[in-house]
C-alpha cells in the first residue's frame, strides 16, 4: 500500500492532504479480481451460493469502504463499496470462512455454512489496530508517511475516542488519551479552557505551549483574551473546534520530530483533522444532546454549608464553648446569608443543550462535508453560560487528473458570559466562603454579580490544499490558510456597583490573523538494490497580527445606556499592534531498505522577524537538524508469527522558541508625560539586537509492538530534551546603564520522560468484546542554568520558583522544624531557634524545595466493553501525580479563622496561648497548629500532595440495530454518559485541577475555582 | 497476513521531473523574501528624524528626573539618611535614621539605577543627536542638553555612592549600549565618575558655546531647557559642582564664577503622573516631618526652604487612643488636609506634622514659571550655589570679607538679610551654632539645597561631626563581620551585587 496511498491524490474521501488509504496489496491481489469475476459471474454450479453483509466500524457503527472480504482458500472475494456492502458469488456451498480485513483493522474470520444456492447474510464489526504501521500521518513529515517510515512516536486520537470522551471542552478531551499530553486545569466554569502541554514544561518564558494547525492552518495557541478578568478563567482558541467535526488529530511531541516545523515548534505540534466528504449520496448526521451539571459538596466535608456556597440558608459556625453551630437570630430561627438566592443556594442544575447537523457525501469528482451546530452551556452558577455557534463547510474536488483541491472552512461564534471568581476581592466564592468577613457590603454576595462579563468570540478560519502528482513517484501540496479570531471582552460594573459606585466600564478588543503559506513535495525513486530514495523539500511561511485595544473608563452618572463615551474619565487605554512572520524552508532525504528500514535526515533553515538584527546578521538562517531511524523487525522472516509486529524506531531533532516580538528592538513610547505636557519618546524597553530563537534538541527512542494478532499491543517512547539558548528575562547590572530587564538567550534546561501504552483485548466473541487501555507517562523538566546568579531568586505567585537542578516550576517555602511534637507551637526554618532533623539552621524562606507543582507523573486506563454488538460500555479514568500545590484559599481563609477544618485546633491554640496553658492544645502536632492557628497559618503550611485520579467518564451506547430502525434511517445511537463521576484525592482544597488562571505557565496555584461538575448526559445521533 | 516486503514503485515516463522546479523555486523565494519586520510600535528607525530630536531629548530628560520623584528618588534616601527630615511612619527616629539602622541591608538600588539610566540615557541621546545632527554636532543645543543629562546624572552618581561601576560613554570610548563593551569588572572610585562628569559638562559647555556663537534657534522655542545660554551656564554650574567634589577648586571657581547669580535650571517633572515626592510625603502620607531637623530649629522663616506646621497634637478631652488620625487637630495652615502619618508621632508624642512648603511657594526659584504642587521641579544648578562654592573657596583662603560677600551676593537673590563678617573660620558646629564662618557656609547650603540630594555629600567631604559618632554605619557590614566602617556614602546597590557576578559586595545579604 506504501506508495500508492503516500502519492496517489486520486482516491476519495481523504483528508485535507492525505487520501484515504486504498486497499493494501493483499487487498489488490484478492478483491480487484475476485470483483471482476463477481461482475462476470454467472452461476457456476448449483452447488454454490452467494455471500453479502455489511462491514461496520464496531466501535462507531458507520460502515467501511475498502474492505477486503474473501473467503478463504478459494480466491474468492470482493472490496466493500462506500456503504460498507459486499457481495461475494459463486461461493462453493458447505462450510466456509469469511475473511475481512482492511488496513488499520484488526482481521476478522467468520465462519459460515453455506447451502447450496443459498444466500448467506454474514454482516462483519472490525476494529482498529492499536499498532498501526501502515497507516499514513501527515504531521511531522514532508506531505506525508507510513507510520512504519517515521523515527519518531506520533500520538493519534480518533473521532470516536472523542465520542467518548464527555470532556468539558477539547484540551479537556486529550486528557489520558494521547501519550505525552498533560492537560491541566478544569472548572465547573462554562467557557473555560484548560491547558496543554506536550512533553511537561517546554520553555520558562516562552509560549510553552504545542503548535496547532487545523487542516493545515496555523492558529494561534493559548487564551483569546490577554486579560483574565475578574473571573479569572480563560476561553481558549481551541474551543472554536467542534468535537464532532474531527476525524482525528495527530500529535509530535518534542523537537525530535517538530524539527521540520522549525520555530516555534520546540512545544510540539497538534494537528487536527477535520472530517471531509465521501462519493455517494448524502448521508446525514444529527446529534442532539443533553446534559444536566451538577456539583457536588464544596470545601471541607464537616461544613454541610460547603463554605455557604452550597448552602446558604444556615451559618455554619463554631466555639471553643459550643463546638459546631448555625447562627440563629434572637428568635432561634437560622439566619441565613444576605443575598441568598431564593432556591437556597449559589449552586444550580445546570443544563447544557447541543444539537448539530451534518452532511457528507458527493460524486467522484466533488465531495463535501458540512455540519452546523448550536450549544449552550450553562454554569453551575447564574449566570454563567457559554453560547457557541459553529458552521462547517469542507469540500474536496478530484476532477482533475492528478490533481486535487480541498477547501476547508469554518466559522464559530461564542458568547460567553462569566462570573467574577477567583483569588479576587470581587469574586463570588471569595465573598461567600467568607461570610460576614468578606468585601461586600453588609455581606450582601449577590452584589458580586452586579459585576458583568461578556465575551463574544468570533472565529474563522479557511484553508485551501492544492495536491498535484504529476507522476506517480512525484508529489507537490501547497496550503493556503487563514485564521482569524476577534475576541470582544466587556466587564462592566453599573452605576451604584458596590466597589465603585460611579461604575466602571473595560472593553478590550483582541483581533488575531495567522496566515499560513505552507509547499512541500516529495520524489521517490528506486534505487540498486531493495533501497528507495524519497526526497522532500519545501518552504513554510507564516504571519501573525494582533491587533489589541483595551479601554477602561469610570463613572456613569446615572442608570441609563453604558458605553465608553458616556463616562466621565478614560483610566486607561491600551492599543497593540504586532506582526511578526516567520518562515523558512527544508530539504530532507530519506533512505529506505525492503520497507523494513528507514533512514531519514534533514535540515530546515529559518528565518522569524523576531530575531535581532545581529543576530539575523549573523546567522542569517536557523538550521535545526533532524535525523530518524526506524526499522521493522517483525518483517524479517525469521520473526515468531504470534508477534505481529515489532518495530523500533529512534529519533533526533531540533527546533525553535521565537522570541517576544519586540526584544530585538528598543522600542519607545510617545508620551505628553516626559516633560511637562510635551511630546517626548520615552524608552519603553531596549533591543537585544543579538536576540534568537530558543532552542530545543531532542533524542527519543521506543518501539511499537502487536502480539497475538493484535490482543496485546505496546508501545513505549524514552526521551532526553535538552533546551539552550533558552529565554530569560535578565535584568542587566543596573551599572551598564539599564534598569529593563531584556530577554537574552541565556537559559539551559533538561528534559527527561518516558511513555508507555497498553492496548490489551481481554476477550473477544462474535458479537462481544472487551479492551482495556492503559498510558502511562512521566515528564519532569530540571533548570540547569539560569543564566545569571540572581535568577536564583526567579519567583512567580502561588511561592512558584525556578531555581538550578530542580524541577520547573517547583513550590518553595520555609519548612516547619518541629512538626511532629504535640502540644508545641511550630517553629520555622526562618526562625531563630529552628532545629531541622538535628541541624540548627535559619535561612531564607525561599531555601527550601517541596516539590515540582506540575504533575510528573500521568496515568489513566479505560475499559471498553461491546455487548451483544450494539451495546458499548466505556470507562475511562485519569490520574496525576508526584506534585504539590498551594491551596491559596484554604490558607487566607484559615488565616482569617473561616476554615471550618481549623476551627478546633484554631480554638485550642488561640485559649492556651491566652491562657499560657499549652496543656489546651496538647493533643495537636506543631504541624497541625502551623496549619490551622490563624496566628500562624502560613502559605507553605498549605502547600501539599495535589495527586488525583478521577473517573474522567462513563458511558453505555446503544446502537439500535437496523432491523429496528424506521425508515429512512441508517444508523441511531443513543448514549447514556457520566462525566467525573468521582475523584479520589487527599488535597484538602476545592479541587486538585481546579486552577487560578490555569493557562498561566509560570504560577500555578489553586483556590476559588469551582471544581468540575459531574455531568450526566444522553445523546442521540441519528443517521440518514 | 504479515509481512509487507519492499516498496512498489512505479515511474512513469509519461511526466518529466522538470515538473519539479516550480515547486523547487517557490521553496527558495519563499526563504529569500521573509523578512525581518515589526509593525504597531516606536523604533530607533521611526525616531532618527530630525523633526523628532526634540520630543526624542524630551523623553531623554525624563530619565533624569526619575531619580527625583516620589518616595525612592534620590532625595529621599539622601535627606532619610542625613538632616535634611525625620522619617516617619517607620518607627524610627533621626538617631537611628543617621545611623543607617532604618535600612535593610540592601539600601540605594533605586538611585543606583536610575542614575545609571538617567547617564546611559544621555550618552545614548548624545549619539543618537550627533548622528542626526552630524553637521551640527558642534553647535546643536539638544546634543548639549543630552551632554547635560549624563553629566549632571554622574555627579549625582558621585554625591551619593562611596564607589561606582560602569564602562560605558564616550570616557570609556566607544558609546554604551545594552551589548556594547560592557566590563562589569571594572570598578571605579567616585574621583573617576566625578571626572566623566565634568568631561560630560565640559562637553555640553562646548557645544553650547558653539550653538551661541553659531546663533542657534532655541529647539522647539522651549527656553527652559534647550535655550543654549542657559545650557552654557548650567554646564559652567556642572562643572563646577563637579570639580569642587573632586577637590580642584580653581576649576570650580572659575566656572562658577560664570553663572549669574539668579540663574536656576531644572530638572522636569510631568504634571499629572511623576507626583513630587516632597508633595506626597509631606501632605498626602506624612511619611516623614521637619520636626527636630536642623530646618526646624534654625531657619523658621528662610524663604529657601519654607515650612508649615499643619497639626497639632490633641490635648483636650477628644484624645483617643486609637491611632494618631483622631488625635491631631488640623491647624489650618496647610492647603492640604494632612495625612495619618505613621507610628514613629504616635510612639513620640511629638509634633511632627511640619511639613515642607518647598514645593508649594512661589517666586523662590525652587520651580520655573510659578509652578506649585505635585509637580514642582527640581533644581539642579543654580547661581546661589555657584556662590556659596565661591564662599566656600574664600573660605579656605582665609578670606572672610569675601567669604561674607559672596554669601550675601546670594541671600540678596531671595531678598534676605545680609549676615555680618563672621570674626573667625571657626569649625562646624551647624546646628547648635552659627557664629563663625564654616557653620553659617554649611547653614547657608544646607537650607539652600534642602531635600535636594545634595546634603550627603557635603557631610562626606567634611567628615561632619554633626553626624552620630561621626560616621555613618555602612550597613553592609555587620558588627559580626568585624568593626564597622565609616561610610559616608552609600554602598554599591544589592541589585548590582546580585546581577553583577564579577564584583565582590562584602557584607552582602550578611
Amino acid at each position: 500500500m506504501s506508495l500508492r496511498s503516500v502519492f496517489s491524490v486520486h482516491s476519495r474521501g481523504g483528508g485535507y492532504s492525505e487520501p484515504r488509504p486504498w486497499p493494501g496489496p493483499r487487498a489488490a491481489r484478492i478483491g480487484i479480481p475476485a470483483l471482476v469475476l463477481a461482475l462476470l459471474a454467472v452461476p457456476l454450479s448449483a452447488q454454490s451460493g452467494s455471500v453479502t453483509g455489511v462491514i461496520i466500524n464496531g466501535e462507531t457503527g458507520d460502515p467501511l469502504a475498502n474492505v477486503s472480504v474473501s473467503i478463504e482458500g478459494t480466491g474468492l472475494g470482493n472490496i466493500t463499496n462506500s456503504e460498507g456492502r459486499y457481495l461475494i458469488l459463486n461461493v462453493p456451498a458447505g462450510e466456509q470462512e469469511l475473511v475481512a480485513q482492511l488496513i488499520g483493522y484488526r482481521e476478522v474470520r467468520r465462519t459460515l455454512s453455506l447451502g447450496a444456492g443459498g444466500a448467506e447474510v454474514m454482516d462483519v464489526s472490525m476494529f482498529p489496530r492499536a499498532v498501526e504501521l501502515e497507516g499514513v500521518v501527515v504531521t511531522g513529515t514532508a506531505i506525508a508517511a507510513q507510520q512504519r517510515e517515521i523515527g519518531n512516536s506520533i500520538s493519534m486520537v480518533t473521532s470516536e475516542e472523542l465520542a467518548y470522551a464527555g470532556a468539558i471542552n477539547l484540551e479537556d478531551a486529550l486528557r489520558g488519551r494521547a501519550l505525552g499530553v498533560s492537560v491541566t486545569g478544569s472548572s465547573g466554569t462554562a467557557g473555560a479552557g484548560s491547558d496543554i502541554l506536550l512533553r511537561g514544561t517546554n520553555s520558562v518564558n516562552g509560549r510553552n505551549r504545542p503548535l496547532i494547525y487545523v487542516d493545515g492552518v496555523r492558529m494561534p495557541t493559548g487564551t483569546l483574551e490577554d486579560a483574565t478578568g475578574e473571573s479569572q478563567e480563560h476561553a481558549t482558541f481551541l474551543g472554536s473546534i467542534r468535537e464532532e467535526d474531527i476525524e482525528r488529530i495527530e500529535i509530535i511531541k518534542g523537537p525530535a520530530a517538530s524539527s521540520l516545523y522549525g520555530t516555534d515548534a520546540s512545544a510540539g505540534v497538534i494537528q487536527i483533522f477535520t472530517k471531509k466528504g465521501a462519493p455517494g449520496a448524502p448521508r446525514w448526521t444529527m446529534n442532539v444532546q443533553q446534559s444536566l451539571q451538577r456539583i457536588g459538596h464544596v470545601g471541607p466535608s464537616i461544613d454541610p454549608t460547603g463554605l455557604r456556597v452550597n448552602d446558604c440558608t444556615r451559618q455554619f459556625n463554631h466555639s471553643l464553648e459550643e463546638g459546631y453551630f448555625f447562627n440563629r437570630d434572637e428568635q432561634g430561627q437560622l439566619i441565613s446569608d444576605p443575598g441568598c438566592p431564593a432556591s437556597g443556594t449559589w449552586l444550580r442544575d445546570a443544563h447544557i443543550q447541543d444539537y448539530s447537523m451534518s452532511v457528507r457525501g458527493g460524486s467522484q469528482e466533488v465531495t463535501y462535508f458540512a455540519s452546523a451546530g448550536y450549544g449552550i452551556t450553562e454554569g453551575v452558577i447564574d449566570p454563567n453560560q457559554s453560547e457557541d455557534v459553529n458552521v462547517r463547510a469542507n469540500f474536496t474536488f478530484s476532477g482533475f487528473e492528478n490533481f486535487q483541491v480541498n477547501v476547508n472552512s469554518f466559522y464559530t461564534r461564542r458568547d460567553i458570559d462569566w462570573i467574577p471568581n477567583g483569588d479576587n476581592a470581587e469574586g463570588l466564592l471569595f465573598n461567600v466562603a467568607r461570610g460576614d468577613e468578606g468585601e461586600t457590603p453588609d455581606n450582601d454576595d449577590a452584589a458580586v454579580l452586579d459585576l458583568t462579563q461578556d465575551q463574544v468570540v468570533n472565529h474563522f478560519n479557511t484553508s485551501a490544499n492544492l495536491d498535484w502528482s504529476p507522476m506517480d513517484n512525484m508529489r507537490h501540496r501547497l496550503t493556503f490558510g487563514l485564521d482569524y479570531s476577534n475576541s470582544h471582552y466587556i466587564t462592566q460594573r453599573p452605576w451604584l456597583f458596590w466597589n465603585n459606585p460611579l461604575g466602571t466600564r473595560t472593553v478590550d478588543i483582541e483581533n488575531r490573523r495567522v496566515i499560513t503559506l505552507d509547499y512541500a513535495s516529495t520524489y521517490l525513486h528506486n534505487l540498486p538494490g531493495d533501497f528507495t530514495s524519497t526526497t522532500s523539500v519545501g518552504a513554510q511561511y507564516n504571519q501573525f497580527e494582533h491587533l489589541g485595544n483595551r479601554t477602561d473608563v469610570e463613572g456613569f452618572i446615572g442608570p441609563g445606556a453604558k458605553v465608553l463615551e458616556n463616562a466621565e474619565e478614560v483610566t486607561n487605554y491600551n492599543e497593540d499592534r504586532s506582526a511578526t512572520e516567520g518562515g523558512g524552508f527544508f530539504i530532507q532525504e530519506q533512505l529506505g531498505w525492503r520497507n523494513r528500514l528507514f533512514v531519514t535526515g534533514g535540515i530546515r533553515a529559518d528565518t522569524h522577524s523576531a530575531f535581532g538584527e545581529e543576530y539575523t546578521r549573523d546567522v542569517r538562517f536557523t538550521i535545526y537538524p533532524k535525523a530518524q531511524a526506524t526499522y521493522t523487525l517483525s518483517d524479517h522472516d525469521f520473526w515468531p508469527r504470534w508477534w505481529e509486529t515489532f518495530r523500533i524506531r529512534a529519533a533526533y531533532g531540533e527546533s525553535g522558541e521565537a522570541p517576544p516580538a519586540s526584544g530585538s528592538v528598543t522600542v519607545f513610547e510617545a508620551s505628553s508625560l516626559a516633560d511637562e505636557n510635551n511630546l517626548g519618546f520615552i524608552i519603553q524597553n531596549l533591543a537585544n539586537r543579538a536576540l534568537g530563537p530558543e532552542r530545543a534538541e531532542e533524542y527519543e527512542t521506543g518501539f511499537d509492538a502487536s502480539l497475538f494478532n493484535g490482543i496485546l499491543a505496546l508501545n513505549g517512547t524514552y526521551y532526553t530534551r535538552r533546551t539552550y539558548d533558552g529565554l530569560i528575562y535578565v535584568a542587566p547590572p543596573p551599572s551598564s546603564g539599564v534598569a529593563e530587564s531584556i530577554p537574552q538567550n541565556v537559559g539551559i534546561w533538561e528534559s527527561e520522560g518516558y511513555e508507555l501504552g497498553v492496548d490489551f483485548l481481554v476477550f473477544e466473541g462474535y458479537s462481544s468484546r472487551v479492551s482495556l487501555n492503559a498510558n502511562y507517562q512521566y515528564n519532569q523538566t530540571t533548570m540547569v542554568d539560569l543564566g545569571d546568579p540572581q535568577f536564583e531568586q526567579f519567583s512567580f505567585n502561588y511561592l512558584n520558583r525556578y531555581r538550578t537542578g530542580r524541577p520547573i516550576p517547583s513550590l518553595y517555602g520555609k519548612k516547619i522544624c518541629n512538626p511532629d511534637e504535640m502540644g508545641a507551637l511550630p517553629t520555622y526554618t526562618d526562625d531563630a531557634n529552628c532545629v531541622l532533623n538535628g541541624v540548627e539552621i535559619n535561612t531564607h524562606p525561599d531555601t527550601f524545595f517541596y516539590a515540582p507543582s506540575r504533575p510528573p507523573h500521568e496515568a489513566s486506563v479505560g475499559v471498553r466493553a461491546t455487548l451483544f454488538d450494539n451495546f458499548i460500555l466505556d470507562v475511562f479514568g485519569v490520574a496525576q501525580m508526584g506534585h504539590w500545590l498551594y491551596d491559596d484559599m484554604a490558607q487566607e481563609l484559615t488565616a482569617d479563622g473561616l476554615w471550618p477544618d481549623c476551627w478546633p485546633i484554631n480554638d485550642a491554640v488561640n485559649a492556651g496561648v491566652q491562657n499560657e496553658d499549652p496543656s489546651l492544645y496538647s493533643q495537636y502536632t506543631a504541624k497541625e497548629i502551623g496549619r490551622c492557628w490563624d496566628a500562624e497559618s502560613d502559605n507553605e503550611d498549605w502547600m501539599e500532595p495535589a495527586d488525583y485520579f478521577r473517573l474522567q467518564s462513563a458511558s453505555l451506547s446503544y446502537r439500535v440495530p437496523q432491523e429496528y430502525l424506521p425508515g429512512g434511517l441508517t444508523g441511531a445511537t443513543l448514549q447514556l454518559r457520566a462525566t467525573n463521576l468521582f475523584t479520589i484525592t487527599n488535597f484538602s482544597g476545592l479541587y486538585p485541577d481546579a486552577l487560578l488562571r490555569p493557562a498561566q505557565q509560570t504560577a500555578r496555584g489553586n483556590g476559588y475555582i469551582l471544581p468540575p461538575a459531574r455531568q450526566f448526559t444522553m445523546n442521540l445521533r441519528l443517521n440518514f | 497476513m504479515k509481512k509487507t516486503t519492499g516498496r512498489i514503485m512505479r515511474t512513469s515516463g509519461r511526466k518529466n521531473p522538470i515538473l519539479a522546479l516550480p515547486g523547487f523555486a517557490a521553496v527558495f523565494a519563499l526563504g529569500a523574501c521573509v523578512d525581518t519586520q515589526i509593525t504597531g510600535v516606536i523604533v530607533e528607525d521611526d525616531i532618527e528624524d530630525p523633526n523628532l530630536m526634540v520630543a526624542f531629548v524630551r523623553g531623554i530628560n525624563s530619565e533624569l528626573h526619575d531619580n527625583m520623584r516620589d518616595f525612592s528618588g534620590v532625595w529621599w534616601y539622601t535627606g532619610s539618611a542625613t538632616d535634611d527630615f525625620n522619617n516617619d511612619g517607620v518607627s524610627t527616629n533621626g538617631e537611628e535614621i543617621l545611623e543607617y539602622r532604618n535600612y535593610s541591608d540592601r539600601p540605594g538600588n533605586f538611585p543606583w539605577a536610575q542614575l545609571h539610566e538617567a547617564a546611559w540615557a544621555g550618552y545614548y541621546g548624545v549619539d543618537v543627536t550627533s548622528r542626526v545632527f552630524a553637521d551640527e554636532s558642534n553647535s546643536h543645543p539638544l546634543i548639549a542638553r543630552s551632554w547635560l543629562i549624563s553629566g549632571w546624572a554622574e555627579r549625582m552618581l558621585g554625591e551619593i555612592f562611596c564607589e561606582s561601576i560602569y564602562n560605558y560613554g564616550p570616557g570609556a570610548g566607544a558609546l554604551m549600549g545594552p551589548n556594547d563593551h560592557y566590563d562589569p569588572s571594572q570598578t571605579v572610585q567616585i574621583d573617576s565618575i566625578m571626572r566623566r562628569s565634568v568631561n560630560a559638562m565640559q562637553n555640553a559647555l562646548a557645544v553650547a558655546e558653539g550653538a551661541v556663537a553659531a546663533g542657534a534657534a532655541t529647539p522647539d522655542g522651549d527656553a527652559r531647557i534647550f535655550d543654549p545660554m542657559k545650557i552654557m551656564h548650567a554646564a559652567h554650574g556642572g562643572i563646577a559642582q563637579a570639580a569642587m567634589l573632586l577637590g580642584d577648586w580653581d576649576l570650580a571657581v572659575s566656572h562658577a564664577a560664570q553663572v549669574p547669580a539668579d540663574f536656576v535650571l531644572y530638572s522636569h517633572a510631568d504634571p499629572e503622573v511623576e507626583d513630587n515626592g516632597w508633595f506626597d510625603v509631606s501632605f498626602q502620607n506624612d511619611d516623614f516631618t521637619l520636626w527636630n531637623t536642623p530646618l526646624h530649629r534654625v531657619f523658621p522663616d528662610d524663604p529657601r526652604a519654607p515650612w508649615v506646621k499643619c497639626g497639632d497634637w490633641r490635648t483636650d478631652s477628644l484624645r483617643t487612643t486609637h491611632g494618631p488620625r483622631g488625635d491631631i487637630r488640623d491647624t489650618g495652615r496647610c492647603d492640604f488636609a494632612p495625612g495619618y502619618g505613621g507610628e514613629f508621632r504616635a510612639e513620640s508624642n511629638s509634633m511632627p506634622l511640619y511639613s515642607s512648603l518647598k514645593s508649594e511657594t512661589e517666586g523662590l526659584l525652587t520651580r520655573p514659571d510659578g509652578e506649585t504642587g505635585e509637580d514642582a521641579d527640581f533644581p539642579m544648578v543654580r547661581g546661589t550655589e555657584m556662590l556659596l562654592i565661591r564662599a566656600e573657596k574664600a573660605l579656605m583662603d582665609g578670606n572672610l570679607a569675601q567669604f561674607a560677600d559672596l554669601v550675601n551676593q546670594g541671600r540678596a537673590v531671595y531678598g534676605m538679610d545680609p549676615i555680618e563678617t563672621p570674626m573667625t573660620a571657626g569649625a562646624l558646629e551647624f546646628p547648635n551654632a552659627l557664629d563663625d564662618a564654616w557653620s553659617i557656609l554649611d547653614g547657608e547650603r544646607y537650607v539652600l539645597m534642602h531635600l535636594e540630594g545634595r546634603r550627603f555629600a557635603d557631610m562626606r567631604r567634611w567628615q561632619h561631626p554633626y553626624i552620630t559618632e561621626g560616621h555613618f554605619v555602612n550597613p553592609r557590614v555587620r558588627a559580626e563581620n568585624g568593626p564597622p566602617r565609616v561610610a559616608w556614602c552609600m554602598p554599591i546597590a544589592d541589585i548590582e551585587c546580585d546581577a553583577n557576578g564579577d564584583i565582590n559586595c562584602p557584607g552582602v545579604g550578611g
